[in-house]
């Protein structure tokens, strides 16, 4: 429900880039191994949906969300959670690998520009030390260069007939009120 | 809705007042010149009692501490009222900077200004407490400090029920709120309002979302929307930017990074509490998702913000462009009815006042216009036609003469100039003939009307002079024949010393003027001015008539006639004197009448001008005498003409009291026509005429008509102080089976009615009348009246013709037929007799 209407008010943004942004921005408010497990449901079911990703691509969007996550909670992650958690298209994966996936998608930035947007969010909020996250960072934001400026566009009302027809009739009537004003007097006393 | 209502209603009052009178103009302006004063005084008394207030003085210590380190005087004030329970810390700019810190029981007062040095007053309480807000709200109400823009500060939970807490708890804000120029929500946060912040400075996202000035509210959902869409785009397309760079820690990173999120959870509360908002007629200008007071800039007047301010004053400026037409308008109606009020030459005073306003010029020249066509219709058309070339003629002289004749030389010469400038018309009008100019102008205005009148003729000169010749030998034999015996009816005793005298030393007639009149004659025959030469021989012969004896006779006959008209002091007076004019044949005034009729025209006009005029006072005289007395009869006469039997519907009947006072022999009407009418008419077999006697009284025909149906009524019954009386001869015609006898009941007499032989019912209104008719089976049937009029009760409806009466019993079985010949000379029983007479006034 949260996913559409975010996608509803994000109409320019592709629906992945929405449910990538959605998912993150959810276990960042709940931080928890369940929610994680949940939200990984959520991503799957998009990235099944997506037709522009290969499978190797997808594959590395699942692992870089479940290992971010892992990386949040790995205390509290109990060891089932964890074989649930790194159980991605029928096959086992390990954790700890996230840097490495990044670098997987760094290799043909072209190509991988939605695992790098994606990576770069983690990133951003990821629980692995400054020294790590930064050098990463600043690589894609080299490759990606992302910046497409929007210039910001404030709202103006329009200006309709009404409005103007009223404003003129504000500007007779005071002038006339004025007009009025100085024709006031009296010949006979 | 109230106040607008009173106000109209006063104007409407005021108004009234002015159209009839009720309130004086002038009164009412010198009353707003001195009210106006008054409460100007009153509002500074107010204002410095709100300045010497506690919170008055430190808020202005405040303020003037500020304006010491700024050094700049404050610029405008605004009120935030924070009722998001939480404290406005989290959501202010940085540029904000505090120096007021107070309490008010448990509200915090605080004071902030920003670099453009603005100053914004917040109130908050932690908790909401309504009515210590309240009271602090009068406190500041009390202060009289006026605030730019209102911030109403809520927290996003609060929106979705906005709606219901502006309707009930927050009523006082709701007010607050529909009463402020401009109003704006700020939505304050306890963690994203910093993150606003944050996407506000180091990013490029807008915080304001504009609301549009009376908008529809599906227009409102859209620009509000679209707005908010806008803004969570921006943030997520700069999300990794935004979190990348500020000097932040995590948390504020978490935040920022939600931003998108945040809006799309709240915005459908948003969307609500703008509808409400609308809904309340709040004027709502701004949603700030941070407090983020307008940069500078946008404050510069811009056409919406004009509209927005002009929007406001629309009702007063409104109410008063309607109070101040009404008041011109009754100022020009009353300048209207003064100068209607005013005639003729009264009018100018005014009319002269008008010229330095301007604004009444079209209703001076409305007047002047009026004024000069009342001149001008004293005279005949082709003399108007004349004056009116001359008013609009280039020559001063002729315009000032024309100005100078229509006003009769009553005006003097500042006046007749004022007329003259404004009379004046470019409007070209029909050329007049010769003839109409020729005769008013003097001899000297010849040659100037010639000129700027008939530029083109060439014989102007020549004939104008011949006509003004004319005119002026003309009016030579009128003031001749005019003065040849200088009387007058309204000066009796001079006009008797000038016939006294005459008569006396006939001699004198007409002495200066045989000379006079030869040598016109002798002029007009060398001219061959036939027709002025016979109006002078004519003249010459009414000269010759004076001194015959039979002018010494007519001087005589005036004289008598003088005396008499001398002796006329009361109407009465000339009533009987006209009235032995109408009886005495020789009387002075016939005699005059006979021998002007015997006169040749000339003659006998001039001697009608020296009689029609004592004639015509008299006549005058003795109608309006005769009109007096009328007049006490002509009500009672009415009166009675509304009863029975004048009036056959009427219920009440006349009394033989009232008859007899008025119809009675030598009662009111009998003695009115005795006294002032019989001399004046000649009675014959037709009835009542008026004499055919020249001498000015003629009797409207109503009034005879009247007197002619008293002597009727007279001649049908005899009218007696106490009863009428009436006598018919009676008998049976015919009765039919089963009917036996009939008996005549007469009061207390009773007889019986024979076969065609006649028996004497002597009727007397104050005795029932009536007849038993008994059937063969010895039944009766009864038909007896007791009233004042039982007689005409009796046989209304009954006559069949040539004065039978026949009876049909109720089932039309039978009938009785009599037959009543009235002893008198008119039947009082005739149809309508009584239902014919006039009773109208004299005229």
């Amino acid at each position: 429900m949260e996913t559409i209407r975010l996608q509803q008010m994000l109409k320019d943004a592709s629906a992945l880039d929405v449910t990538c942004y959605h998912v993150v921005c959810s276990f960042l408010e709940n931080p928890e191994s369940s929610h994680l497990l949940a939200l990984t449901k959520v991503l799957d079911e998009a990235l099944i949906s997506d037709t522009k990703l290969n499978q190797e691509q997808s594959a590395c969007i699942q692992y870089l969300f479940r290992d971010w996550g892992y990386q949040y909670l790995k205390p509290k992650v109990k060891p089932t959670e964890r074989k649930a958690l790194f159980h991605i298209n029928g096959k086992q994966d390990a954790p700890g690998h996230f840097l490495a996936a990044i670098d997987f998608a760094k290799r043909v930035p072209k190509e991988n520009q939605v695992i790098m947007r994606f990576g770069l969010t983690l990133l951003l909020h990821s629980s692995l030390p400054k020294e790590d996250t930064k050098p990463k960072i600043e690589a894609i934001e080299q490759l990606l260069n992302t910046h497409t400026a929007i210039s910001s566009q404030r709202y103006t009302p329009t200006f309709t007939k009404k409005t103007l027809a009223m404003l003129i009739y504000n500007i007779v009537l005071s002038i006339y009120l004025f007009k009025q004003l100085l024709n006031l007097q009296t010949p006979f006393s | 809705m109230m106040p607008t209502f009173i106000i109209l209603l006063l104007c409407s009052l005021t108004y009234y007042g002015l159209n009839h009178s009720y309130i004086d103009p002038l009164l009412l302006q010198e009353s707003m010149l001195v009210l106006t004063p008054i409460f100007i005084i009153m509002i500074t008394v107010d204002h410095v009692i709100a300045y010497r207030h506690p919170l008055a003085k430190k808020i202005h210590s405040a303020i003037v501490q500020s304006e010491r380190d700024m050094g700049k005087p404050i610029q405008k004030k605004h009120l935030i009222i924070n009722l998001s329970e939480i404290p406005l810390s989290h959501s202010l700019a940085t540029n904000m900077k505090q120096e007021l810190n107070m309490r008010y029981h448990d509200c915090e007062i605080n004071g902030y200004f920003n670099h453009e040095h603005d100053f914004y007053l917040s109130i908050f309480h932690p908790h909401n407490n309504i009515p210590q807000l309240r009271a602090l709200w009068q406190q500041i109400c009390a202060i009289q400090i006026k605030f730019q823009t209102l911030y109403i500060c809520i927290h996003p939970n609060q929106l979705a029920t906005l709606k219901e807490k502006l309707a009930c708890e927050w009523g006082l804000f709701a007010y607050i709120m529909q009463h402020s120029l401009s109003t704006m929500i700020v939505i304050n946060h306890e963690s994203f309002s910093q993150a606003f912040h944050y996407a506000t400075e180091y990013g490029d996202t807008p915080s304001i979302i504009t609301i549009p000035p009376t908008a529809k509210i599906t227009h409102l959902f859209q620009a509000v929307s679209k707005q908010l869409d806008h803004i969570a785009h921006i943030i997520f397309n700069q999300r990794h930017e935004l979190c990348a760079y500020p000097p932040i820690n995590k948390q504020h990173k978490h935040n920022i990074f939600q931003l998108p999120a945040f809006i799309s959870k709240y915005k459908h509360d948003i969307l609500t509490a703008s509808s409400a908002l609308n809904e309340l007629n709040i004027p709502l200008h701004s949603i700030n998702l941070w407090f983020n007071p307008p940069l500078s800039n946008s404050r510069l007047p811009n056409i919406h913000t004009i509209h927005r301010l002009l929007s406001q004053l629309i009702l007063p400026i409104t109410i008063s462009a309607l109070v101040l037409l009404l008041i011109n308008l009754s100022f020009e109606k009353n300048i209207n009815s003064m100068l209607a009020q005013a005639s003729g030459n009264e009018q100018l005073p005014y009319l002269k006042k008008l010229e330095s306003y301007s604004k009444y010029h079209h209703i001076q020249h409305k007047h002047l216009q009026k004024l000069k066509s009342h001149y001008l219709h004293k005279f005949p058309e082709s003399t108007q036609l004349a004056l009116q070339s001359m008013l609009n003629s280039s020559s001063k002289k002729l315009r000032y003469f024309a100005a100078d004749k229509l006003t009769a030389s009553s005006l003097d010469q500042e006046d007749i100039q004022f007329l003259i400038h404004k009379w004046q018309s470019p409007k070209r009008t029909k050329q007049p003939d010769y003839y109409s100019v020729a005769s008013i102008i003097p001899n000297t205005l010849i040659p100037e009307s010639c000129q700027y009148l008939y530029p083109e003729a060439t014989s102007c000169f020549e004939s104008m002079q011949s006509i003004h010749e004319y005119y002026d030998v003309n009016q030579k034999l009128q003031t001749i024949r005019n003065t040849l015996l200088p009387i007058d009816p309204h000066h009796p005793e001079q006009s008797l010393r000038q016939l006294s005298y005459l008569a006396k030393h006939p001699e004198h007639i007409g002495e200066k003027v045989d000379k006079e009149l030869e040598d016109i004659i002798n002029k007009l025959t060398i001219k061959q001015q036939h027709e002025l030469t016979e109006q002078a021989r004519d003249t010459q012969s009414i000269v010759s008539l004076l001194k015959s004896p039979q002018g010494a006779h007519i001087i005589g006959l005036l004289y008598k006639s003088y005396i008499l008209l001398n002796e006329a002091k009361t109407a009465m007076d000339a009533h009987k004197i006209l009235s032995s004019a109408y009886v005495i044949d020789n009387h002075p005034l016939r005699s005059l009448i006979s021998i002007q009729a015997a006169l040749p025209n000339l003659q006998s006009l001039w001697l009608s001008k020296l009689t029609n005029p004592i004639i015509d006072l008299l006549a005058e005289a003795t109608q309006q005498h005769m009109k007096a007395h009328w007049q006490s009869i002509q009500p009672k006469l009415q009166h009675a003409l509304s009863l029975y039997p004048f009036n056959k519907d009427a219920k009440a009947s006349i009394s033989p009291q009232e008859l007899h006072a008025l119809f009675g022999t030598g009662q009111a009407i009998d003695e009115y026509y005795t006294h002032y009418l019989k001399d004046f008419v000649i009675e014959d077999d037709n009835g009542l005429m008026n004499k055919t006697v020249d001498l000015g009284v003629t009797i409207p025909e109503h009034i005879l008509m009247t007197v002619l149906y008293t002597k009727i009524i007279q001649a049908a019954i005899d009218i007696k102080a106490t009863h009428l009386h009436a006598a018919f001869a009676a008998s049976i015609v015919e009765f039919t089976h089963p009917t036996k006898q009939v008996t005549l009941v007469n009061g207390k007499n009773r007889s019986i009615l024979e076969m065609n032989k006649s028996t004497t019912i002597h009727w007397d209104s104050r005795q029932p009348i009536g007849f038993d008719i008994e059937m063969q089976n010895g039944e009766v049937h009864t038909l007896i009246q007791d009233n004042q009029w039982s007689l005409l009760t009796l046989f209304k409806d009954l006559e069949t013709g040539d004065n039978l009466y026949r009876y049909h019993s109720p089932d039309q079985s039978w009938h009785v037929t009599l037959k009543l010949a009235p002893q008198h000379a008119i039947d009082i029983l005739s149809p309508q007799l009584l239902e014919s007479i006039p009773s109208d006034n004299w005229n």
